[in-house]
């Protein structure tokens, strides 16, 4: 069956103007966060593989590791480090013990690029944030993302009071 | 010191505990985050090493238990693939909720071992 919603039913549904500006604001903050934009510039992918790299016990450092890490397949897994790779962001070496496995090491060029991951500017910026106003962006993202946060059992809203 | 250990994997709950005793401390296992909940709450713990990912209760939501009732406790969360689950997202939510340490598995004794010694130092 095919149901026709009214003029003013489609209306009801739509999202308040209010709400859409702020999903348009939102939207506009976080591609602040990557200013170098182009098809040589690192994409926020291939940053979260670098941070994971820069981050990750030696052990989890594989092309498995960050595949599970970025919930990707090993196929474009593979793919994002070999593009690191070329960058010469990271060294790509067969595990001496088990030659399937592929160990990921970051470069000090790679290093290099970590210390000036465009994300710091943005965790500097939040820091600017007075603390309650921080406490509402925090329940806010993590509503968003549908982690289902309970407020009475967020220990920060405790902690500022 | 006394250790709390939440997998629902027992295999990898024994292997964890083979490395901890190895260094002297001694452990209790929880199956299960509710198990784990029951136990942080009725006994008293100097570090928590928590799957991230468990049926019912997640490590993350056993973190904010923790950082809510007893904020100083030390917390390892051991992070795996999830059904579904972006493992980015998740250990950003465990650095929101200020996990001491995330360790990604699979990881070898010596580094488990490295950082017992490091936040118990």
């Amino acid at each position: 069956m095919t149901v026709h919603l009214s003029t003013a039913q489609a209306q009801t549904d739509a999202p308040a103007a209010t709400d859409m500006a702020l999903a348009l604001l939102l939207e506009q903050a976080v591609r602040g966060f990557y200013p170098d934009r182009g098809p040589d510039q690192m994409h926020p992918g291939q940053w979260a593989a670098l941070r994971y790299l820069g981050r990750a016990n030696a052990e989890a450092r594989t092309i498995a590791g960050l595949a599970r890490y970025l919930d990707i397949t090993v196929g474009p897994a593979s793919r994002a480090a070999a593009a690191l790779e070329r960058k010469g962001l990271i060294a790509i070496r067969v595990d001496a013990a088990d030659r399937r496995v592929r160990r990921l090491d970051l470069t000090a060029q790679g290093r290099d690029l970590l210390a000036a991951d465009p994300l710091l500017n943005a965790a500097r910026q939040l820091a600017r944030i007075a603390n309650d106003h921080k406490q509402g962006l925090r329940l806010a993202v993590l509503a968003l993302l549908g982690d289902g946060i309970d407020d009475s059992a967020d220990p920060f809203v405790l902690a500022t009071g | 010191m006394r250790v709390l250990i939440a997998d629902d994997t027992p295999s990898v709950r024994e292997a964890v505990r083979y490395i901890v005793e190895s260094d002297g401390h001694d452990v209790v296992e929880a199956g299960s985050g509710t198990q784990a909940l029951a136990l942080l709450s009725s006994d008293r713990f100097d570090l928590a090493i928590l799957d991230i990912w468990m049926p019912g209760r997640s490590g993350l939501d056993l973190l904010k238990h923790i950082r809510h009732e007893q904020p100083g406790l030390p917390v390892i969360i051991m992070s795996g693939g999830g059904p579904g689950a972006s493992l980015e997202q998740a250990t950003a939510i465990a650095d929101l909720y200020q996990a001491s340490h995330i360790l990604y598995k699979p990881f070898d004794d010596e580094e488990l071992l490295a950082l017992l010694r490091t936040l118990t130092r």
